[in-house]
């Protein structure tokens, strides 16, 4: 050692052997070196939803007044019968516009069939429930209000109960030419689903070049995502959705799914594919929230599936758990939550006389 | 011309007459959308057929690629095939639901790099939408026509015009040419007399769009 500190020559040839190694190690480790190993390309088949190309009725967006209108009647329990439950109940803003449970509670506290989805840019969507039975928005907004088990409120009777409230009863007269009438509620409510928008992920400003909007192991994943594990096999899309109904093999198969609703062998217990926008915040998982964490839905499709029948798509894949926890930090990256405020209720002008 | 036009008409899929006459004619259709354009287009010649037998003609191909129809919008004569082949590397159910045309069609699975074949039974001039039950946005116009002379254009997402050539061998017919008819998705069929300026587009009782028609000198 005493030799080495006595000449110059060989410290200085030293300091750099020791500063190449260093440099190695990191760019092994940490993957340092900027090339496309590390900073993976966001291919063209995924990307940040353009609001420009959310689908309105005949092609005209709805007005600030209507959206209003659908975010006062959104939150409004006056829409179920006990007028205790609204849609924000279920779709809770705080938990991706879901409710943290493997299936929601309906009117009476027992258990609905399915999980709640959650609302993340459901404007871009073309199928609606998780059976994909309604084709729109408008048509969808009724179910969970009509359902018995639901909030039971029939048809006939939301617009009697609405009229009670002037400011729905003016509102609606303000905010549609033809008032007040069941169709203008569908569409206010659709209306104001529509702006549910995230486009503002770490995974989008990283799509937009900011280089360390994700992390090394949410790049790593995102590298898994679009290849070894071909999540984006269905997983596509600016919302990262095929709009397809695939059967994923879940545990329990006794669900019909879309078989229901369209005759077909490939639809049995085949139910639409999620987005993934803000999919950290809406466990439990998949359409019977069977599936409690991002972490063992990933352990579920390293397997190629539970059970059988199910897509040909699923196959083991075959990725190491840090494979796997790379690909779980990736999907934490499309989360940027959407931020609505609740309204304050219109008052009544008087319960008498309303249903 | 700018250059979206242009690149619009090299988008055009023709379907040319032999050219063998000198006494032929090509009508010019321009459509343009002021909202939400539909996918694809279809202008065609009334009363200028018929086909070559449906033998010559043999089967129209579509691939099913990417989840994705191609073309958007497939012409066969009365009782023409389609073979719809699957180069996905999953599979696909072809399928079409028309209570109007009394059309209940489900091709079944189709597997990766399979081929199945659909006979057409609805008559001229129909159009027939099909779709696949496993990836609902996956949308095929299949249009049955009396006549070879048609064009079909796809329409890019975000643009909103198109414009169509059909040239038509007069010589070779009695049929005086008088009429193009245009289809598209969601809107009301539209049949005009050649030369027309700016006939409407309607869909939904409003007007989205309209037709300009002549014949080219």
């Amino acid at each position: 050692m005493a030799g080495v500190h006595g000449d110059p020559a060989k410290l200085t040839s030293m300091r750099w052997q020791t500063a190449i190694v260093i440099v190695g190690v990191a760019v092994a480790v940490f993957g340092l070196t900027g090339g496309d190993d590390s900073y993976p390309v966001v291919p063209a088949t995924l990307g940040t939803p353009d609001p420009t190309r959310i689908r309105w009725p005949d092609d005209e967006p709805a007005t600030a007044a209507q959206i209003e209108l659908g975010r006062h009647l959104f939150f409004d329990p006056r829409l179920s019968a006990s007028k205790t439950i609204s849609c924000a109940s279920c779709h809770d803003p705080d938990q991706g516009f879901s409710d943290g449970m493997a299936k929601g509670l309906g009117a009476s506290g027992e258990r609905l069939a399915r999980n709640t989805p959650g609302l993340s840019n459901v404007g871009f969507g073309t199928l609606f429930f998780w059976d994909g039975r309604a084709d729109s928005l408008e048509q969808q907004a009724l179910g969970p209000i009509t359902n018995l088990q639901e909030m039971a409120l029939p048809s006939e009777a939301i617009v009697p109960r609405l009229q009670t409230v002037p400011g729905y009863r003016d509102g609606f007269a303000r905010a549609y030419d033809d008032g007040l009438n069941l169709t203008n509620v569908t569409r206010a409510l659709a209306a104001f689903e529509r702006t549910l928008i995230s486009r503002d992920s770490p995974f989008d400003r990283y799509a937009a070049g900011e280089r360390e909007a994700l992390s090394p192991e949410a790049r790593r994943g995102l590298s898994l995502f679009v290849g070894e594990a071909n999540c984006i096999a269905c997983h596509r899309g600016p919302n990262f959705t095929n709009d397809a109904f695939h059967n994923v093999g879940l545990a329990d198969q006794r669900d019909p799914g879309r078989s229901a609703i369209v005759a077909g062998a490939s639809l049995q217990a085949a139910f639409k594919t999620p987005s993934l926008r803000n999919v950290a915040l809406t466990a439990p998982y998949f359409h019977d929230g069977s599936i409690q964490t991002l972490e063992e839905v990933i352990r579920m499709y390293e397997k190629g599936g539970l059970a059988h029948p199910r897509d040909p798509l699923l196959k083991p894949i075959g990725l190491t758990a840090s494979e796997q926890r790379d690909l779980v930090a990736f999907l934490h990256g499309l989360t940027s939550p959407i931020t609505v405020t609740r309204p304050p209720a219109f008052p009544d002008a008087t319960m008498q006389g309303a249903p | 011309m700018s250059r979206v036009p242009l690149l619009l008409l090299s988008l055009v899929v023709f379907h040319l007459a032999p050219a063998s006459s000198a006494a032929a004619a090509t009508i010019e259709a321009t459509v343009r959308f002021t909202r939400a354009a539909p996918p694809a287009v279809l202008l065609w010649l009334p009363g200028t057929g018929p086909w070559k037998p449906a033998a010559e003609v043999g089967p129209t191909t579509v691939e099913q690629l990417a989840e994705t129809f191609t073309p958007t919008i497939a012409v066969v004569p009365p009782g023409g095939k389609v073979a719809f082949h699957n180069g996905d590397p999953q599979q696909h159910n072809v399928f079409a639901l028309d209570a109007t045309l009394g059309i209940d069609t489900d091709l079944g699975l189709g597997a990766p790099d399979s081929t199945l074949m659909l006979t057409t039974s609805w008559p001229a001039g129909s159009v027939v939408k099909h779709g696949c039950k496993i990836h609902p946005q996956m949308q095929l116009w299949i249009a049955v026509l009396d006549t070879p002379f048609y064009a079909v254009s796809d329409i890019p997402d975000g643009t909103l015009e198109a414009v169509m050539r059909v040239t038509y061998p007069s010589s070779t017919t009695a049929v005086p040419l008088t009429s193009v008819t245009l289809w598209a998705p969601r809107c009301e069929t539209l049949t005009v007399k050649i030369p027309s300026e700016l006939t409407p587009i309607i869909r939904k009782g409003k007007t989205v769009g309209t037709l300009s028609v002549r014949e080219l000198p």
